[in-house]
């Protein structure tokens, strides 16, 4: 086994006892979505920075510049402003009307079952597209991580 | 029956929808997210646009191979910083005119009571 090999699983794991030691301890809503607003702004960006480390982003938004050049840098900025309409017109209602997704304020607002259905309906169309571009980079990576260790990916 | 006071009537929602306090809330979001909204949009464009209709000037060498274009969009990411600690400076005071509303309507329905 290549040390990167060993590597990615051992941050697997890592990551795997986080989540189950965290799973134990949190406990309702506020405390899953918001981590019971014990989080400062700080923390809270760098968990955001951290999800945004996907394949799709952080290995596509590299890659489209590698391949684009200066076309795949305009690419990202357009991804770095659309965090400003969250910050400015999604978060705060958000916050304030004590939900914690755009389907519960929706629900709250307006009729809660067709909302319920094209939120789950949007939520599945965008993550089924998403989710293409993101096996695709982790496949990519995984060959990488597989080469020369016998195992054969494709 | 008492009023319960985590869980406000619908006549508390409407007492703070008319309260000064709310109304000037309301008005000093406007103030700054308005404005906000519409300078970010215009700086974001102004990028694909000027690259688009005016490539001679965004050609324009600043240092060595780095031009206009490039500082143009890294100072995308310094702009969208700026907004959001400008943000960040606006939804404390925001937080502190809202805990405000709250205890004027505690405050009047205290003395309503009594």
């Amino acid at each position: 086994m290549s040390t990167s090999l060993i590597m990615f699983l051992a941050f697997i794991a890592v990551t795997l006892a986080i989540t189950y030691w965290v799973a134990r301890r949190s406990a309702g809503a506020a405390a899953y979505f918001a981590a019971g607003r014990r989080i400062t702004g700080w923390q809270n960006g760098i968990a955001v920075a951290g999800d945004y480390m996907s394949a799709a982003s952080f290995l596509g938004i590299a890659g489209i510049i590698a391949f684009q050049g200066y076309d795949g840098f305009m690419f990202s900025v357009g991804w770095l402003v659309a965090y400003l309409t969250v910050l400015l017109i999604v978060a705060e209602p958000l916050r304030n009307a004590g939900k914690y997704t755009m389907a519960d304020v929706l629900a709250y607002r307006l009729r809660p079952r067709p909302v319920r259905a094209m939120a789950a309906l949007s939520t599945l169309t965008v993550g089924t597209f998403y989710m293409i571009a993101q096996t695709i980079g982790a496949g990519t990576l995984v060959a990488l991580l597989l080469k020369g260790s016998g195992i054969t990916y494709n | 029956m008492t009023p319960d006071k985590q869980t406000p009537s619908p006549s508390d929602w409407d007492r703070v929808a008319e309260s000064e306090e709310f109304k000037d809330l309301m008005a000093a979001k406007a103030r700054f997210i308005v404005p906000a909204t519409v300078a970010f949009i215009a700086y974001y464009f102004a990028l694909p646009v000027l690259v688009g209709y005016a490539p001679d000037l965004m050609k324009t060498p600043v240092i060595g191979p780095v031009n206009v274009a490039y500082l143009f969009a890294l100072s995308q990411f310094f702009f969208a910083w700026f907004i959001a600690w400008l943000y960040m400076r606006a939804a404390d005071k925001f937080d502190a005119m809202g805990r405000k509303t709250l205890t004027q309507l505690q405050t009047r329905k205290d003395e309503g009571r009594s």
